[in-house]
């Protein structure tokens, strides 16, 4: 806003300064003698000269056009350049304008509204001029590199200088440019006036606006600009004495921008002329590009494998003209046809396989890609005939991924030399771009597996965790507690505890051999029949050897169990116990630990008369304070960065370490868990390790 | 942790398995080949030698289970012989010596399969 208001402010003032010049003429200096500013008023010129100068720093600031608009750009330079042209053939016919501009103002002041009106006309065609030459500015400054500033910023420099030495250097004035009137010439004219014609080829240069039109632009451009700048460049220089008379400054701005305009405009010509040839290709370029990016975008993200296959023989046949297109997708090693555009299935699939294996066989000699012209002559294909189509050319390319073979692209025209020399190209991209489609929908899919299989793993886990006993109610004279940590998202071990009837708890730990999905699945199915068989059995030996039969019955000969079940009456605090198998229970008394091993037999190992003599059932009695610590086999096996093993003396020691009386349950198990966190630490891989604290109050 | 070999040599109709390494979920399908192979072969009479076995978890002693019954079933038998003292732990633990024999040196263990071929 602020810079509005600049611009306003210098505007006013250039408008003033313009009017006000008006009000010197000449006279008021003749009488000094000065035979060189005889016919001008140098006040004027100064004020003219600030006017432009101001009127040129506000168009430059004055963002014309948002954005890069090419062709509108053109479109307004070639308007701005018609109504020049309108304006200099009307002021030299005898309309009211060409009075007013043929009128001889100077060296006399504004003496009517004529004159100001007059005056307002010229500086309205000054603005114009310098608007064009504005213009002409950001079609030099596109695609900038770093001197084009340097080199345009010179040349408005040498612009200005030149101008305002055109007030008293009269061999800068092209119509005297040839007369030799006998005053001496100032050698700093001719050498200014290069360097300005310098700067104007140097600008000239700039013309890389031209590589954005398409061929009908240029052509366009071309007849247009030819006739038209011979023209106006013309009309102007008929026209320059008109404005001679109202200020020197005033005349060779317009002369020497005009100047510029010519020789830009008519460097940009040839500039195109050149261009003309290859026009049609590079536009050709450019439509492929675009055709190809189309390609990428809408076979990008289709999921659907056959749907994949139909777009991409849809836009491939776009892309390179071909009559039909046909792709194989590789499949366990073997070739299949998937894919066809501008053929029918039927006929794609008449198609003997040999065909397409002997093409295979020249793309594996010619790296991949090949490009036939004509069919029935090419030696590459001689040999290779299907009376079932008549093919002209064909282009052909292995669809590959990083040196993997994914499929073939066909493309066949009926007639001979259908395709663009350049086509094989444009031919490969399409098939590059069909890889890495068809190796996303690959991803994709493994992914998409992957989420599900994750999916079921977590509610696997979920259901898991909700088998876990929880809190019994407090009040009763024991606690007990639980923890297990898994070793992947579900896992094999279990343990759980519950009350039957008022006077037992019964507790159970086990392990399921195995890890994972499957293990948490038998250990899920376990719990059920444990729990169910519980109550109608006295003895944790009953109760173990039914669960044998269970487990002999529905589960492979390679998947045991190890078990521990306990049962506790609290009345009489007796204790009983069997180990099918499993790690030993330790029993936490005031003064040290005592490990518990009764001879025991895995589950599911053995049939039932054997496991029944094998396993013991043991029993002691609790006292208050004391405790019964059961866990699975995860903690001795885990490893530390050394990889050794926790093991039984470790566990032994951290028991023993424990204030068993003074220390609740919950604190009882946290204190081992995390002797066996800290002894891990640095690794992540572990078996699952579970706990149970049975602490008597 | 999945460095394992299985070594076979064949006396008689007796074959002996000689496990080195680790023996877990990984390594444990060699071991099972190596059974396979014998069992194909007919050649239940099998001893496997322990003495160099640094470790075993359960998916190891599965491999003995998936195989035992039908060795059993033709007149055949797995004996385990040299076991270190981790791993005649685990065998106890688990009671694996009411299911096996299991024997202090090799030698022990083929003299039984001599003594019981009537």
């Amino acid at each position: 806003m602020l810079i509005m208001k600049k611009i306003k402010i210098k505007f006013v003032i250039s408008v003033l300064l313009f009017i006000t010049a008006f009000v010197f003429g000449a006279e008021s200096f003749s009488s000094y003698g000065l035979d060189f500013f005889l016919g001008i008023s140098p006040i004027r010129e100064m004020l003219l000269f600030m006017s432009i100068v101001f009127l040129y720093q506000i168009i430059v600031r004055i963002r014309w056009f948002g954005e890069i608009n090419l062709m509108r750009r053109l479109q307004f330079l070639g308007l701005g350049l018609i109504i020049i042209w309108l304006w200099t053939i009307i002021s030299g016919s005898n309309v009211f304008f060409s009075k007013v501009m043929q009128k001889e103002i100077t060296p006399i002041l504004i003496r009517s509204l004529s004159d100001l009106f007059a005056i307002i006309t010229v500086f309205c065609f000054l603005f114009l001029v310098i608007a064009m030459l504005v213009l002409l500015k950001e079609l030099i400054f596109i695609q900038q590199r770093k001197n084009t500033e340097r080199n345009y910023k010179i040349l408005i420099f040498l612009l200005f200088l030149v101008i305002f030495s055109s007030v008293w250097m009269e061999e800068l004035l092209p119509e005297r440019i040839s007369s030799w009137d006998g005053s001496p010439i100032d050698p700093l004219g001719p050498i200014l006036y290069t360097l300005l014609f310098l700067f104007f080829f140097i600008n000239g240069l700039r013309c890389k606006w031209i590589h954005y039109l398409n061929k009908s632009q240029k052509l366009l451009i071309l007849l247009v600009g030819s006739f038209l700048i011979p023209v106006i460049i013309i009309s102007i220089i008929d026209i320059t004495p008109i404005f001679q008379h109202y200020g020197r400054v005033i005349g060779s701005s317009v002369k020497f921008i005009s100047l510029f305009f010519g020789t830009y405009i008519s460097m940009s010509l040839i500039g195109i002329l050149f261009q003309l040839p290859s026009a049609g290709i590079m536009d050709r370029r450019m439509k492929d590009l675009k055709l190809l990016k189309n390609l990428s975008a809408s076979i990008g993200s289709v999921l659907d494998i056959d749907e994949l296959l139909a777009k991409s023989a849809d836009l491939t046949k776009n892309i390179i003209n071909a009559d039909f297109i046909l792709m194989e997708i590789k499949e366990n090693g073997q070739y299949h046809i998937q894919g066809w555009h501008g053929i029918n299935k039927k006929k794609a699939e008449d198609i003997p396989p040999e065909f397409f294996f002997k093409i295979r066989r020249e793309l594996e000699y010619n790296e991949n890609s090949i490009f036939i012209n004509d069919f029935s002559r090419d030696q590459r294909v001689k040999a290779i005939t299907y009376k079932g189509m008549s093919i002209g050319s064909m282009l052909a390319s292995f669809i590959t991924l990083k040196n993997e073979k994914l499929g073939v692209l066909y493309a066949f025209s009926k007639e001979k030399f259908a395709f663009m020399e350049d086509s094989l190209g444009i031919f490969c991209s399409v098939a590059d771009q069909v890889a890495v489609s068809l190796k996303n929908l690959e991803l994709f899919n493994i992914t998409l597996e992957q989420q599900v299989y994750k999916e079921e793993l977590r509610v696997a886990h979920e259901a898991q965790m909700r088998l876990l006993p929880h809190k019994l109610l407090p009040g009763k004279e024991i606690e007990i507690e639980g923890m297990t940590s898994t070793a992947n998202e579900v896992g094999g071990d279990l343990y759980d505890y519950y009350l039957v009837g008022d006077n037992r708890l019964d507790i159970v730990i086990g392990d399921v051999s195995g890890k994972g999905a499957f293990a948490a699945f038998n250990m899920a199915e376990l719990k059920g029949v444990i729990q169910a068989l519980a109550p109608h059995l006295k003895s944790p030996k009953e109760i173990l050897s039914e669960t044998n039969e269970f487990i002999r019955r529905n589960f492979k000969p390679d998947m045991f169990t190890t078990m521990i079940y306990a049962i506790y009456l609290f009345k009489e605090r007796e204790f009983r116990f069997v180990r099918a198998g499993h790690p030993p229970l330790c029993h936490l008394k005031k003064k040290g630990i005592n490990w518990l091993e009764p001879k025991g037999l895995g589950l599911g190992l053995t049939e039932k008369e054997k496991f029944n003599n094998a396993l013991a059932e043991d029993k002691i009695l609790l006292a208050a304070g004391e405790a019964v610590f059961f866990h699975t086999d995860g903690i001795e096996e885990a490893r530390n960065q050394q990889e050794e093993e926790f093991g039984e003396e470790l566990l032994t020691e951290t028991l023993k370490g424990i204030d068993v009386i003074n220390t609740d349950a919950r604190r009882i198990i946290e204190q081992v868990f995390n002797r066996v966190d800290s002894f891990i630490t640095g690794t992540s891989v572990h078996d699952d390790m579970s706990m149970v604290l049975l602490k008597i109050k | 942790m999945s460095e394992f070999e299985v070594k076979r040599k064949d006396i008689d109709d007796i074959s002996i398995l000689y496990l080195k390494g680790y023996l877990d979920a990984h390594t444990a399908s060699d071991f099972e080949s190596a059974l396979d192979t014998l069992v194909c072969e007919e050649r239940v009479r099998i001893i496997v030698n322990l003495s160099e076995l640094v470790y075993i978890s359960s998916a190891g002693l599965g491999v003995f289970m998936g195989f035992i019954e039908d060795i059993r079933k033709k007149n055949g038998d797995i004996k385990m012989a040299e076991p270190s003292k981790k791993v005649m732990r685990v065998f106890e633990l688990l009671g694996f010596q009411v299911l096996y024999q299991i024997f202090e040196n090799e030698q022990e263990a083929v003299e039984k399969y001599n003594t019981s071929k009537k």
